[in-house]
């Protein structure tokens, strides 16, 4: 769900329709879940989709660093200080 | 996908924040407070036993529901994101809770002080996994 897509730049193709409109959300890098209320469809089946888009290199997905690992104490407190400013 | 080419930009990092509760704690209203977009809402189909009521024709065991999932956006700076994801409190959707627990920074549990005992499972649930409470 925090995976982030976006659309590939070297591949381009004439999709479906809703293939397509996933990957308009898409332009920039943004989570599976942003894309997921974006475009209506639940994560289930967005998750299924993508995979298909991704089978045909049409987007890339990235994961967080800090899924697999702490983030460092500097980016700990940015978030803090951030939070503390909202 | 190491070594793949993507379009717009560099790819920030992101951080994420789960936030737990019973129905109507205001875990909603949370979100939306805090997200710097437009606050979204995404669902998840799920099958789930059926709580007995509404087995009217003896249709067995199995009925398919949505999960409403609140999600938010805080951008740090350019490069850091943290995402905030709004996740119903019972424990029957605990299975999501697996999955947005992986990596997240913590969580924030919210109970209304009148069900307070609409909490208790999420708490568990995250002390279990290993994180300190505070409560406020
Ligand atoms: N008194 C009080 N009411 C709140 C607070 N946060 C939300 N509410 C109200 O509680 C109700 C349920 O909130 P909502 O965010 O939809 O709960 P959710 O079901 O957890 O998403 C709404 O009517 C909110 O206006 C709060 O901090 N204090
Ligand atoms: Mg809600």
């Amino acid at each position: 769900m925090t995976s982030q897509v976006v659309v590939s730049s070297v591949e381009r193709r004439e999709v479906d329709p809703e293939l397509e409109l996933i990957l308009s959300l898409c332009v920039r890098p943004v989570s599976v879940a942003e894309v997921a209320s974006r475009s209506g469809f639940a994560l289930g089946v967005l998750r299924v989709l993508l995979a298909d888009l991704l089978d045909q290199g049409l987007v890339v997905v990235h994961t967080s660093d800090w899924e697999r690992q702490r983030p460092d104490a500097r980016t700990l407190r940015s978030v803090l200080e951030r939070i503390r400013e909202l | 996908m190491e070594g793949s080419v993507a379009q717009g930009g560099p790819v920030p990092d992101t951080l994420k924040i789960v936030v737990a509760g019973g129905f109507g704690a205001g875990k909603t209203t949370l979100v939306s407070a805090l997200s710097e977009v437009e606050s979204l809402h995404t669902e998840e189909v799920m099958t789930s036993e059926s709580v007995g009521v509404d087995d009217l024709d003896g249709v067995e065991g199995k009925t398919t529901t949505t999960v409403a999932l609140d999600f938010g956006r805080i951008t740090l700076d350019g490069s850091t994101v943290v995402y905030l994801f709004g996740t119903p409190g019972q424990r029957r959707f605990s299975f999501m809770w697996e999955e947005l627990a992986q990596g997240a920074l913590g969580a924030v549990v919210l109970a209304d002080t009148r069900r307070l005992a609409d909490s208790f499972d999420a708490i568990d649930f995250f002390e279990s996994r290993g994180c300190r409470s505070w409560w406020r």
